[in-house]
C-alpha cells in the first residue's frame, strides 16, 4: 500500500489559510461570480470569465505522474508540451489530451529541463538547464542543434543556466538565463551570440543606491539570486514577433511588450493587483505569460493564483481562477499556455497537473471586440461592445468602446455618458469638446450677449461695490460688515487687515465655516473630467482636514514665532486676520469649479494656472497679514514668515512622531491584552 | 459425435450441480467472522458485535452482504501505531489536556479502554472507560427496520481528569472501500457530489466540512467556501449495497469527513465527527494565529441513523429517495398538491446606496410604480402568474440600515406606494414578497450597538463580517440571533403585515448558522437555529408564504426555496455532482435555480436547471443596471428589463409547457446515459433527457440535439 503521512497541523493550517478568491460564494451564496478591477484597483463583480474544462494528470496516463514540472508550451497544431523537469523529459500530448510520447526519458539526454518551446516549423527547443545548454530537436526528437554557453567575449563572465526561451520568425533564440540581470540572451540561428535583449531598467532609488554602496558581497549575491527585480521570470512571443516579458518582483511595469528593436510598447503601469492578505499587502508576482493569436496577454500571478488577462494595449479584460481546493482553482500554478480561441492551459507544480479552461461566450465576445477596438474599427466593435455592456454593465472597457463609437458617429451626449460610465476622462473631454463646439455654434448669439452683459455687470460692480461698502459699511450690521471684509481684502488688503482688528471671533467662525462649505461645493461642482476626487474614496472629513490643518497650524506657529520675535499681534488678531486671508479661496473656488465645466482637458493649463493663482493670492495675503498685524518691516516680515513656515513643519513632524509612537504603544497594549485574554 | 454430446451433457450437469451446491452460500452472502456474535435482528438487518473490540458487523438480510465497522486488515501497513490502532477501533477520540491548546487523537485499542456491554431493547449499549484519560462515555447500537441507530447518550459523559473531550469520530471505517470495490462516497455538498473509488492518489487530502456551512469565526476570513453541506447526511455505495447516514441528533455540531484513498490509509471512507468542544485558529495579533479549544462543552445527545440499501436502490438516487421517505411526515413535510402551472419567479431590485462624499446617495432603479410597469409588460406577453419579490425596498435601499428595515424607502413610493402595489398584485393574483435579512447588521444602524448585539468569535471579540469585498469593510457585523428575533423580528414582522404583501423571502437564514460568544446571549449553533426558526414561524404566522434563499435543511418547512444549489463546491477531490438535494425536495418544496440573467455560461446553466428540475429565476430592474455600478449592489450587472423581457418570457413559457406539470411530482430516477447526457425520471414516467455535448445524442427512438433537452411525457407514452 502506498501511504503518505501529513501532519494534522499542516492540514488544519492550510485549510484555514485557504483564501478563496473573489466573490465566489458571495454573501448571499449560490450566485457564482468573478471580479474585475476598476481604474483605481477596486474589485468590481463580474461574471466568471473562464470555465474549467478538464484536468491532465500524469497519473492517468502511461507516462506516470509529473515530477517537479516547470513549463508548458502549445504548438500551432494544439499539441501540448510539458517540461517534466524532475523526470528529465519533455512530454507531448495531442490536442485532445492523448499522450503522444516523451522526449529524452530513456537516454537521459536532458538534465532537469526547465523550459520548452516549439517554433513554427514544429522544431522543439529545450532549455536543458542542468546541462547548461539549449537543444533544438525536430518533430521526432532528433537532435538538430545544440547551443552552449556563448563563447563571445561580449557575453562576459557568468554562467549559462537557460530556463525559459522563445524563438522568433528569423530563428533567433531569446534565452532567459537564471539570475542574469543583463536581459535576455539573444542567439541567432547559427548559434552566434547577438547580445543582450531588453535589460530591466529601474528608476533611481535611494535605498538601492545605499544598498549598492554598503552591502557586503554576500548580501549582494543573495540579492542577486533572491527576489531580484532585475531578472525576468519568463518570456513569451506573439504571432507578429513582439517579445513579452514578465517580472516577479517589480512594483510596476511587470509586463512588457517589446518590439524587435527593444522598445516596450505596453503602458508603464502596475499590472495585477494589490491584495491585503491577513493585514499584509501582497503584490502580484507574474511568473509566466501566454499570448493568444489575437495578441491578448494572459499573465499568471503565482502569489494569488490568478490569471490576469490584458488586451493589446494593456487594458484589463478578465481575471480568473485563484487559489483553493476546487477544480477551477490552483495550489501553486507556475506556467500558462494558450490555444487559438483563448483556451488556457495552466500547469500546477503542487497539484502536478495541467488544467484546461475554456472562455465563456462573453469572454470570447470581449476578445473579439478588443481586437477590433485595437485595430481602430470602432464602428465594427460597437455592436459587440453593446452586447458586452448588456451582459455586464460593470465592464468599463465596453463603455469606452461604445463611447468611441458614438463619438465617431457624432452622438456626443451619448458618448459623454458612456465615457462617464467608464470613468474615462480623456474620452469624456473629447466628446465634450465636440458637443461644446456644436452648442456654441447653435447658441452663439445668446452666448455673446450673455458674455457682454456679464462683463458690463462685472465692470459696474467692481466700481460700485467698494464705494457702496465704504458708504454704507459703517452703518451696516456687524454681520454684513464682517462679510464685506471678505471683498475688501482683495482690493485693499492693508486697510482691511487694519480694520479687522476690531472684529470679533464670530467672524472667524463665519470665515472658517464658509471655507469648509466652499471646499465641499468645489468637490461637488467641479466637472467630471477635471475632478481628482473619487466619491468612493474621498471622505469629506479628510478633505476638510486637508484644508483646515495647514491653516490652524499656521495660526499657532505664527503666534509662537511672534512671541519670540516680539510681534504686536495677539492670538485673537492672528486668528481673525488669518481667517480673512482665506478670502481668495472662498470667493474664487466656486467660479473656477464652474469654469471647469466648460473647459476641455486640453485647456487644463488655464484651469491650473487660475487655481495656483488663488493659492498664491492666499499666501500673499498671509504675508501682508504678518506685516500688518505685527507691524513689521518688509525684511522682518520675510524672516518671520520663513520662521513660521519652519514652525509649521516642526509642528507637523512632531505630530506625526507622536501619532506613530502612540499608535505603536496603543497597538502593543491592545495585542498584549488580546493575547493574555486568549492564552489566559 | 455421440460421445462428444454426452461429454457436453455431463459437463452441463456437473456445472449445474456445483452451482446448486454453491447456492446456499451465495444466498447467505458473505460469511460472518467467528468472533462476532449476534445481538439484534430485524426483518432487514442483523447486527453482530465482537465483544473484545466492540467492532460491528451488519448483515443486510435481503442479499446477505455484510458491512464491517472496521476493515480487518491483517498485514503490516507501516502507517504507524496510531493509525493501525485507528483501523481496529469503532471510533477515534480527539481530546486535549487542561492547557486546551493542542488536540490529540486516540482510540479504543491504543488506550486499551475498558468496555461493559449491556443489552437494551433493540440492541446493545457499550460503555467505554479510559483509565489514563479519566474519560468515559457510552454508545448505543440499535436496529430499527433498515436502520442502524448509533446513539451517544448525553448523560453518560464523564471527564474526571484534566483531559477534555474535543470531538468523536464515529465508525470512521464503516464500509471503507478500496479500488477493488465498485462504487462511490456521497457528500451532500450543494446538490450533492460523489467520488468514485479509484487508485490511491499521491498526496490526497482530507475533506472535512461542518454540516450547514462554516461557523461564525470563518466569516472574518474573506469569501466563504462556495457551498454548504445542505443536508445532515452522507453516504457510501459499495458494489450491490449502500448506506445513507442521517445525522438525526446534534447535526448542527457535526462535521462530515471524507478521506479519500491515499490519505494515510488506502481506503475511501466517509464518516461523521461529533464536536463537543469548538476549536479554531484565532488571531491574536497581526499575522499570528493560535489554535484555541473552547472550554464550553456542547451538551446533548448525538445520533446517527445508518439506513441500508441494496440492489437497485444502492445508489445516490436510492439514498435520496430513502431520505425523502424519512422526511415525509416528519418536520411537517408533505407532498405538493397539483396547483396548475408554476408562477414566474421574478425579483425586482429597487434601490441601492452609492457612497458619496458627505452623505450616501440613493440610486433608485425601480420604484414600486415601475415594478407595476414591469408586471404589466409581462402581462402583455402572456405571463400573468408571477411571484414577485422586491429587493432593496428598505429605508436607504439595499443593505443600508440593517438590522432595521422600516420605514419603506420614501423615494420608491413609501408605504403608500407599496400598499398600492400590493393592491394591484392582489387584484391580478400575483404574489408579492419582500426580501429581508436578519443576519447582517451595520455599525451605523439605529438600535444596533456592535459590542452588545454582534456575534463574537472564539476569542471573544466581535466578528467583522468580511465575506464580501466592499466599501463597507469593517462596518458589517453579524447580528446575534436572539436579538435578531427578540428585538428586530418581533418589532418589524407584525408591522409589515399591514402592507398587504403575501410573504417574506429570507436571504441568509437558509445559508448561515452562527454560534456566538456574546456574553449576554451566548448561543450555540442549535440555539441560533432555533431562533431563526422562530423568525420563520413568526413570518409564517403573519403572512401566507415564507420563501428562503439557499435552503439548509434544518429549516423545517418553507413554501419555496430561492436559488437552491445546482452546483457543488467543485472540489477536485470529488468527481461528479448529483441532484441528491433535488431528488429529496422535488414535489415537496418548489425551488428555483440561481438568477438566470447573471449566468456566466448561459446554455449549460440553463440545461442544468432543466436536469435538476429547478424553476427559472430572474432579477430585473426598470432602469439600466449600469446605474448600479458604483453602489453596494453592483453584483447585479445585467438586469435592464427591456433587454431581458423577451428571454424571460421565452424561458418561462418553454419550461412551463415542457415541464410545468411535473412540479408536484417526485423525481424517481436520475442517471448518466453517456458522457454529458443525463436523464431524470419523474413519478408519472416522464423522462427529461439533457444533452450537454456539442454533438447530438441518439439512442433508440430518442434524439436529443446538441446542447438541448428532451421531455418524453410519461402519460403520452403509456397511452
Amino acid at each position: 500500500m502506498h501511504l503518505r503521512r501529513m501532519s494534522k497541523a499542516t492540514i488544519l493550517v492550510s485549510a484555514f489559510l485557504l483564501v478563496t478568491m473573489g466573490f465566489a460564494g458571495s454573501l448571499h451564496a449560490i450566485q457564482r461570480m468573478g471580479y474585475i478591477l476598476d481604474k483605481e484597483g477596486k474589485r468590481i463583480p463580474s461574471p466568471l470569465s473562464y470555465i474549467f474544462h478538464k484536468e491532465i494528470n500524469g497519473t492517468d496516463y502511461e507516462c506516470g505522474p509529473f515530477v517537479d514540472p516547470k513549463d508548458i508550451c502549445i504548438d500551432r497544431k494544439g499539441n501540448l508540451f510539458i517540461a517534466d523537469s524532475g523526470n528529465d523529459r519533455i512530454l507531448k500530448f495531442d490536442k485532445s489530451s492523448n499522450f503522444v510520447r516523451a522526449f529524452g526519458s530513456s537516454k537521459g539526454e536532458f538534465n532537469g529541463p526547465e523550459g520548452v518551446f516549439v517554433d513554427e516549423e514544429d522544431n522543439i527547443y529545450v532549455a536543458d538547464t542542468g546541462n547548461y545548454r539549449v537543444l533544438k530537436l525536430d518533430v521526432d526528437g532528433r537532435l538538430l542543434k545544440e547551443y552552449k554557453r556563448p563563447s563571445s567575449p561580449l557575453f562576459g563572465q557568468g554562467g549559462f543556466y537557460p530556463t525559459k526561451l522563445v524563438v522568433d520568425g528569423r530563428g533567433y533564440v531569446y534565452v532567459l538565463n537564471k539570475g542574469d540581470t543583463r536581459g535576455l540572451i539573444l542567439i541567432d540561428g547559427k548559434g552566434m551570440f547577438r547580445g543582450f535583449f531588453a535589460p530591466v531598467r529601474l528608476p533611481f532609488s535611494l535605498t538601492r543606491l545605499f544598498f549598492q554602496l554598503f552591502a557586503t558581497k554576500e548580501q549582494k549575491e543573495d540579492a542577486r539570486t533572491h527576489r531580484n527585480p532585475y531578472c525576468y521570470s519568463n518570456v513569451a512571443i506573439d504571432d507578429s514577433g513582439f517579445i513579452y516579458t514578465a517580472s516577479e518582483y517589480l512594483e510596476k511595469d511587470q509586463i512588457k511588450k517589446i518590439t524587435p528593436v527593444g522598445i516596450n510598447v505596453y503602458p508603464e503601469e502596475f499590472y495585477g493587483e494589490t491584495r491585503v492578505v491577513r493585514s499584509e499587502t501582497v503584490l502580484s508576482q507574474f511568473i509566466d505569460l501566454a499570448i493568444d493569436n489575437f495578441g491578448i496577454v494572459s499573465a499568471l500571478d503565482v502569489s494569488s493564483g490568478n490569471v490576469y488577462q490584458y488586451d493589446q494595449e494593456g487594458h484589463l479584460l478578465a481575471i480568473l481562477a485563484g487559489k483553493g481546493k476546487q477544480e477551477n482553482l490552483f495550489e501553486h500554478p507556475i506556467s500558462i499556455a494558450t490555444l487559438e480561441g483563448g483556451t488556457l492551459y495552466v500547469l500546477d507544480d503542487v497539484e502536478l497537473n495541467v488544467k484546461v479552461f475554456y472562455p465563456t461566450k462573453l469572454t470570447q465576445l470581449i476578445h473579439q471586440s478588443a481586437r477590433l477596438y485595437f485595430e481602430g474599427k470602432y464602428y465594427e466593435a460597437e455592436n459587440l461592445w453593446k452586447e458586452v455592456a448588456r451582459k455586464n454593465s460593470n465592464f468599463a472597457l465596453a463603455h469606452t468602446g461604445l463611447g468611441k463609437a458614438l463619438l465617431k458617429r457624432g452622438d456626443y451626449l451619448g458618448a459623454m455618458e458612456e465615457f462617464r460610465y467608464a470613468k474615462d476622462k480623456e474620452g469624456f473631454s473629447k466628446a465634450f469638446k465636440e458637443y461644446r463646439h456644436i452648442w456654441l455654434r447653435k447658441h452663439f448669439g445668446w452666448v455673446a450677449l450673455w458674455i457682454l452683459i456679464g462683463i458690463t455687470a462685472l465692470a459696474i460692480l467692481s466700481k460700485l461695490v467698494p464705494k457702496l461698502l465704504e458708504k454704507y459699511g459703517k452703518e451696516a450690521g456687524s454681520f454684513l460688515k464682517t462679510f464685506s471684509h471678505l471683498f475688501m481684502i482683495l482690493i485693499r488688503p492693508r486697510e482691511t487687515l487694519e480694520n479687522i482688528r476690531k472684529a470679533n471671533l464670530f467672524s472667524v467662525l463665519l470665515f472658517v465655516l464658509l471655507f469648509f462649505l466652499i471646499g465641499y461645493l468645489r468637490i461637488l461642482l467641479i466637472s467630471f473630467h477635471f475632478s481628482t476626487f473619487d466619491p468612493e474614496k474621498t471622505s469629506f472629513f479628510m478633505e476638510s482636514l486637508k484644508l483646515f490643518l495647514p491653516w490652524i497650524t499656521w495660526v499657532f506657529a505664527s503666534y509662537g514665532v511672534s512671541m519670540i520675535l516680539d510681534g504686536q499681534g495677539t492670538l485673537k488678531d492672528i486668528f481673525i486676520s488669518s481667517a480673512l486671508c482665506l478670502s481668495p479661496y472662498i470667493i474664487f473656488s466656486v467660479p473656477l469649479s464652474l469654469l471647469s465645466r466648460i473647459l476641455v482637458l486640453e485647456q487644463k493649463g488655464y484651469y491650473d494656472f487660475l487655481n495656483y493663482l488663488i493659492y498664491a493670492w492666499v499666501i500673499f495675503l498671509f504675508f501682508c497679514q504678518v506685516k500688518v498685524v505685527h507691524n513689521f518691516s518688509s525684511k522682518k516680515t520675510v524672516g518671520f514668515s520663513l520662521l513660521s513656515v519652519l514652525g509649521v513643519g516642526i509642528v507637523w513632524a512632531s505630530a506625526a512622531l507622536i501619532y506613530a509612537l502612540s499608535y505603536q504603544v496603543f497597538d502593543f497594549v491592545r495585542q498584549i491584552i488580546l493575547e493574555i485574554s486568549i492564552r489566559g | 459425435m455421440e460421445r462428444g454430446e454426452l461429454k457436453g451433457r455431463i459437463l452441463w450437469l456437473v456445472s449445474l450441480i456445483s452451482l446448486l451446491l454453491c447456492f446456499p452460500f451465495l444466498a447467505r452472502g458473505d460469511a460472518i467472522p467467528s468472533e462476532f456474535s449476534p445481538v439484534a435482528e430485524t426483518s432487514i438487518l442483523k447486527l453482530y458485535v465482537n465483544r473484545k473490540s466492540s467492532q460491528l458487523v451488519i448483515q443486510d438480510l435481503r442479499n446477505g452482504k455484510v458491512w464491517r465497522s472496521n476493515p480487518g486488515i491483517k498485514e503490516e501497513l507501516g502507517i504507524g501505531k496510531l493509525w493501525e490502532a485507528h483501523l481496529e477501533s469503532p471510533f477515534v477520540l480527539y481530546y486535549t489536556d487542561e492547557k486546551m491548546k493542542k488536540e490529540r487523537q486516540t482510540n479504543l485499542v491504543l488506550e486499551n479502554g475498558a468496555m461493559s456491554f449491556q443489552s437494551i431493547e433493540r440492541g446493545l449499549k457499550v460503555s467505554y472507560e479510559f483509565t489514563r484519560l479519566k474519560i468515559g462515555f457510552s454508545i448505543k447500537f440499535e436496529l430499527e427496520k433498515d436502520c442502524l441507530k448509533v446513539n451517544i447518550p448525553a448523560e453518560d459523559f464523564r471527564e474526571d481528569g484534566k483531559f477534555k473531550i474535543v470531538s468523536l469520530a464515529i465508525l470512521p471505517f464503516l464500509g471503507a472501500a478500496s479500488e477493488n470495490d465498485r462504487g462511490y462516497v456521497f457528500v451532500p455538498d450543494g446538490p450533492g457530489a460523489i467520488s468514485y473509488f479509484k487508485r490511491p492518489k499521491y498526496g490526497a487530502e482530507n475533506l472535512s466540512k461542518l454540516v450547514y456551512g462554516p461557523d461564525s469565526d470563518e466569516f472574518s476570513f474573506g469569501p466563504p467556501e462556495r457551498e454548504n453541506l445542505r443536508m445532515p447526511v452522507f453516504g457510501l455505495a459499495k458494489n450491490e449495497n449502500a448506506f445513507l447516514a442521517v445525522i438525526t441528533k446534534g447535526d448542527l455540531s457535526t462535521k462530515v469527513n471524507y478521506s479519500p484513498s491515499g490519505y494515510i490509509v488506502n481506503l475511501d471512507r466517509i464518516y461523521a465527527r461529533f464536536i463537543f468542544r469548538e476549536r479554531g485558529l484565532v488571531p491574536i495579533r497581526r499575522g499570528v494565529w493560535v489554535s484555541k479549544i473552547e472550554d464550553r462543552f456542547l451538551k446533548g445527545e448525538r445520533e446517527i441513523c445508518y439506513l441500508f440499501l441494496e440492489g437497485k436502490e444502492a445508489n445516490y438516487v436510492g439514498m435520496a429517495k430513502r431520505y425523502r421517505e424519512y422526511l415525509l411526515g416528519r418536520k411537517g413535510f408533505q407532498k405538493l398538491k397539483a396547483n396548475g402551472i408554476p408562477p414566474l419567479d421574478l425579483r425586482v431590485f429597487c434601490a441601492a446606496r452609492e457612497k458619496g462624499i458627505i452623505i450616501d446617495r440613493l440610486v433608485k432603479v425601480t420604484s414600486f410604480e415601475e415594478a407595476k410597469q414591469i408586471l404589466k409588460a409581462l402581462g402583455e406577453k402572456g405571463v400573468e402568474k408571477v411571484d414577485l419579490t422586491l429587493v432593496g425596498w428598505q429605508e436607504g435601499g439595499y443593505d443600508s440600515f440593517n438590522p432595521n428595515r422600516l420605514p419603506i424607502e420614501a423615494e420608491l413610493g413609501g408605504e403608500r406606494g407599496l400598499k398600492d402595489l400590493s393592491q394591484y398584485t392582489r387584484n391580478h393574483r400575483i404574489g408579492l414578497y419582500l426580501k429581508d435579512d436578519y443576519i447582517s447588521a451595520f455599525k451605523h444602524a439605529r438600535g444596533f450597538y456592535p459590542p452588545r448585539d454582534a456575534v463574537r468569535g472564539l476569542n471573544g471579540l466581535v466578528i467583522v463580517d468580511d465575506r464580501e469585498e466592499s466599501d463597507e469593510k469593517g462596518k458589517r457585523f453579524l447580528l446575534n440571533p436572539y436579538i435578531a428575533y427578540q428585538k428586530f423580528a418581533r418589532r418589524d414582522i407584525p408591522k409589515m403585515r399591514e402592507y398587504g404583501v403575501n410573504g417574506l423571502e429570507f436571504s441568509q437564514i437558509g445559508n448561515v448558522v452562527l454560534s456566538d460568544r456574546n456574553k449576554r446571549h451566548p448561543l450555540r449553533r442549535e440555539e441560533s437555529a432555533s431562533y431563526y426558526l422562530k423568525i420563520l414561524n413568526l413570518a409564517k404566522d403573519n403572512f401566507e408564504k415564507v420563501l428562503i434563499q439557499g435552503g439548509n435543511m434544518y429549516v423545517n418547512y418553507v413554501d419555496k426555496i430561492i436559488s437552491a444549489p445546482l452546483e457543488s463546491s467543485n472540489y477536485l477531490l470529488l468527481d461528479e455532482d448529483v441532484p441528491f438535494y433535488q431528488i429529496v425536495l422535488h414535489g415537496l418544496i418548489p425551488y428555483t435555480g440561481p438568477v438566470a440573467n447573471l449566468r456566466h455560461n448561459p446554455r449549460i446553466q440553463f440545461l442544468k436547471q432543466v436536469e435538476y428540475g429547478a424553476l427559472p429565476l430572474f432579477e430585473l430592474t426598470y432602469e439600466k443596471s449600469v446605474l448600479l455600478r458604483r453602489t453596494n449592489y453592483n453584483k447585479l450587472f445585467s438586469s435592464y428589463y427591456i433587454d431581458w423581457m423577451d428571454e424571460v418570457v421565452k424561458e418561462y413559457h418553454e419550461i412551463n409547457e415542457n415541464m410545468g406539470y411535473l412540479q408536484n411530482q417526485f423525481i424517481q430516477g436520475h442517471e448518466k446515459l453517456t458522457h454529458g447526457v443525463y436523464q431524470t425520471i419523474y413519478e408519472d414516467g416522464t423522462r427529461v433527457i439533457v444533452n450537454y455535448n456539442e454533438e447530438e445524442y441518439t439512442n433508440e427512438d430518442i434524439n436529443v440535439g446538441r446542447l438541448a433537452y428532451l421531455v418524453v411525457n410519461g402519460k403520452e407514452q403509456s397511452q
